[in-house]
């Protein structure tokens, strides 16, 4: 079990003062709040230290108690207990400390240290309370994504199947209802939000539901005009009509060959190519010459 | 509407220990809605998650309703803003 430094997670001293400790608490439970930075996935656990170094240092008995032992508190506690089971062996066993409380807040730490839960006077021991949210990260291809399919997790133990809906995005978060952890006294059970990640391995590039594509085109049918076929992003061929004089750069628009639009079934968005003129290398005497004699043309 | 989803007000502030003035006054600044059906106020479900979050923010960090309700739109603000630098990123991409 790791040693938790209170007096670091507050940015305070050893020698700090009662009006210190809630000063500090104050400014970094207003910083490091969950709500606050949702987009932080270590929020939750931050904070918790935060209000565990609060509740032990504002508490001159705990605070006492976690001062005396310091980093070796685990042994100072085994020695004690050692003590007070030698006193209890002389009071003919008349007394048992027991520790009876459920501290599902704390850390190990923390409870190592003061017992599971009894906190007199917690506000929250009778209050029914949504469990925690969960919160995980699901890498998946973009083909996948492109499909709605189902999807088997393991999440705490528990394995639950979703459907995950074709134009999933990348870094899109949704909520499984009722998938986190349990409630406290009877509450409802928290939820569980999945971020998907998407990776991406394929020459198309997606912004929203529209996808983007660099295609290579020869020289001459740039010039002359003509067709080519490429591969859309479903597999499907598409064949395009290039017009004669076409540049370098220009962009061409399909309507409906994208990605498809999330929850919209039959909905896609678009597919834009974009030409990229390939100069001919390795020129044969004859295309050299061909092209000299349209530099001359092109002079006249 | 279904009634399945309505949950009554003082029902809710039974649950999460909070008194009926504080659900009054979030309404009044405008932060949730009740609705008023056969002389009895309900909350719509959907309305849980930012009700929780509001307690959250009042009685972990003392914040004041008003306060919460410049945190709410801060929070939205940063929302679209991360959104739209997530779509800027993959605009970028295409050009890179």
């Amino acid at each position: 079990m790791e040693f938790i430094d209170y007096y670091k997670i507050l940015g305070i001293t050893k020698s700090a003062s009662d009006e210190d400790i809630k000063k500090a608490y104050r400014k970094l439970a207003r910083k490091l709040h969950p709500d606050l930075n949702p987009n932080d996935p270590d929020a939750k656990i931050k904070f918790q230290q935060l209000n565990e170094a609060n509740a032990v240092l504002s508490n001159p008995e705990k605070r006492k108690k976690y001062d005396k032992y310091g980093k070796d508190w685990e042994q100072g506690e085994e020695y004690e207990k050692y003590q007070q089971q030698q006193k209890q062996y002389a009071n003919s066993g008349r007394q048992q400390t027991t520790n009876d409380f459920n501290g599902e807040d704390f850390s190990d730490f923390f409870s190592s240290m003061f017992g599971r839960g009894s906190n007199s006077g917690n506000r929250r021991s009778n209050i029914k309370y949504r469990g925690q949210d969960f919160n995980t990260q699901l890498e998946i291809d973009i083909k996948e994504a492109s499909k709605t399919h189902k999807r088997e997790l393991s999440v705490n133990g528990k394995n639950i199947r979703i459907t995950i809906p074709a134009g999933i995005e990348d870094n899109q978060t949704i909520k499984i209802n009722g998938f986190g952890g349990a409630g406290l006294n009877n509450g409802p059970n928290g939820d569980l939000y999945i971020t998907f990640l998407i990776r991406n391995s394929t020459p198309f590039k997606r912004v929203g539901n529209d996808l983007y594509i660099t295609y290579d085109l020869d020289l001459y049918t740039a010039v002359l005009g003509g067709e080519i076929t490429l591969t859309a992003f479903d597999g499907a061929t598409l064949k395009l009509k290039v017009a004669a004089s076409t540049q370098n750069g220009t962009k061409v628009r399909l309507k409906g060959k994208g990605f498809p639009v999330y929850k919209k079934e039959g909905d896609f968005g678009d597919l834009y190519v974009t030409y990229n003129i390939k100069i001919p290398a390795n020129l044969s005497e004859k295309e050299i010459s061909l092209f000299k004699e349209l530099v001359q043309i092109a002079k006249k | 509407m279904d009634t399945q989803e309505l949950i009554i007000v003082t029902t809710f502030c039974q649950q999460y220990q909070v008194d009926l003035d504080f659900i009054q006054d979030l309404e009044a600044v405008g932060l949730i809605e009740t609705i008023d059906h056969n002389e009895e106020k309900y909350l719509h479900i959907n309305q849980l998650v930012i009700i929780e979050k509001i307690i959250r923010l009042h009685s972990d960090l003392n914040i004041n309703k008003e306060g919460v309700d410049v945190i709410l739109n801060l929070l939205d603000k940063i929302n679209e803003l991360d959104k739209e630098i997530k779509y800027l990123k993959d605009r970028l991409n295409v050009y890179e």
